[in-house]
């Protein structure tokens, strides 16, 4: 075997992954030649120093977090099944049952209920689908007066648009969507990895209510109406650094 | 909290490899505990029943590709918000974003002269490179278990391995040649 050749597969050797009539090939040779045997003592030696220290310790609450991140993923889905399965079947039974006998006013009482459910599900479905897409955002702008003009004419209010880089929320840009029948603005926030979406559009009651947050599907959010308007921050960013973006808008 | 599941048994020894492999991508802590912990909700969801011998190269590759869409993301974040600024200033900008984004292993790891020579030499390479060292030299993984991580074939996890060491020789030398110029 030539240099050319046992340089080809010396780093195969060291590995002991070539077949063994190449591997006693190369060994040969490796024996044999001292220009070779340096590159494959240089690569042994390498790859041991790396072993000492490139390895980089994970964080010791890294697995914690990791722990933490699959309860809630594994009790939403559990959630899930219940919500989808027995929960609506048992919602349809009495819904059918109170609203027979008592009419008008149960019937108000459900509708409410599956409303509070339904707007639930629509904001989730819209996080979900913008991390789908390629873009999440149809205006891409982290400047407020370039985002906030954009939704002129294409809703029928003016989303407030703030721009918190600064603050370690870049915003990313705006994008309309549509929640509860109606067309919404959505503004795209990110914390390091995480998208973040605030839904908005004009209250219907209460011109101001103190943030609620809750557990959807896994994903945290956050709503709450100042101003005249309602909010949903939706993100799978932890609970703290929500509420942080929350006191900001 | 989730009960001994199977799942968690069997990719929870994983998390160091999971993190250094994430980490050796992205080049940040930050960021690669982010990666890990969607690699492992997203590993959580896709998981029915694994035999145990392929978890590891099957956790690696979803780690992988949530760490290169967070490299793409950064990219692509980076180009949005420089949309609509002068050029001069996005300059500036991205030159410092990219020092902020690319910790030098120097500062995480202070150590003798020759680990700093090797940590750059390491963080040197084009990422190409590097995942099949780390996985090869610091994970230990074997060819197939490499092909596997990567989804690539095994010629090609050989022949760049071949190459990634070779350059990696070949950086050491250089950094050794700077840092001492006199030395013969």
């Amino acid at each position: 075997m030539q240099c050319r050749e046992a340089h080809e597969v010396l780093s195969a050797v060291i590995d002991d992954e070539v077949a063994s009539e190449q591997q006693q090939a190369a060994k040969a040779h490796i024996a044999a030649c001292s220009l070779c045997a340096e590159v494959a003592r240089d690569y042994r030696r390498i790859g041991e120093q790396l072993r000492a220290v490139a390895r980089l310790p994970a964080p010791t609450d890294l697995g914690a977090k990791v722990r933490a991140r699959l309860a809630s993923e594994a009790g939403s889905l559990k959630a899930d099944a219940r919500f989808d399965w027995r929960r609506i079947a048992q919602q349809a039974a009495v819904l059918v049952l109170v609203s027979g006998l008592s009419g008008l006013l149960s019937w108000q009482l459900a509708q409410s209920t599956f409303e509070k459910h339904r707007l639930e599900r629509d904001i989730i479905a819209a996080h979900v689908r913008s991390l789908l897409q390629d873009d999440t955002v149809q205006i891409a702008s982290s400047q407020s007066h370039t985002v906030k003009p954009w939704f002129n004419g294409r809703v029928e209010f003016a989303p407030p648009v703030k721009d918190l880089t600064a603050e370690g929320f870049p915003l990313i840009g705006g994008r309309l969507d549509f929640i509860d029948n109606r067309r919404i603005a959505a503004l795209v926030y990110k914390r390091r990895l995480h998208v973040i979406n605030v839904f908005m559009w004009p209250a219907d009651g209460e011109n101001r209510t103190v943030p609620a947050t809750s557990v959807l599907q896994g994903y945290n959010a956050i709503s709450w109406t100042a101003g005249g308007m309602t909010f949903w921050a939706v993100s799978d960013l932890n609970a703290k650094e929500m509420a942080q973006l929350q006191s900001l808008l | 909290m989730v009960s001994k599941t199977p799942f968690e048994e069997l990719v929870t020894p994983h998390l160091q490899a999971a993190f250094n492999l994430a980490y050796w991508i992205v080049r940040s802590r930050e960021e690669a505990e982010d990666v890990v912990q969607d690699a492992y909700v997203r590993a959580f969801r896709a998981f029915s029943g694994l035999r145990g011998e392929t978890a590891k190269p099957w956790l690696l590759a979803i780690v992988r590709n949530v760490a290169y869409r967070a490299l793409q993301n950064r990219k692509r974040a980076a180009n949005v918000i420089f949309f609509h600024e002068d050029l001069k200033r996005r300059d500036r900008e991205a030159v410092s974003e990219a020092a902020a984004a690319e910790p030098s292993a120097e500062s995480l790891l202070v150590a003798a002269d020759e680990r700093q020579q090797l940590l750059s030499a390491l963080a040197r390479l084009s990422v190409d490179y590097r995942e099949v060292i780390v996985l090869r030299e610091l994970e230990g993984l074997t060819y197939n278990e490499i092909a596997e991580a990567i989804e690539a074939p095994v010629g090609t996890v050989m022949s760049r391995l071949s190459r990634a060491r070779a350059e990696l020789r070949d950086q050491v030398a250089r950094q050794i040649a700077k840092d001492e110029p006199n030395a013969v």
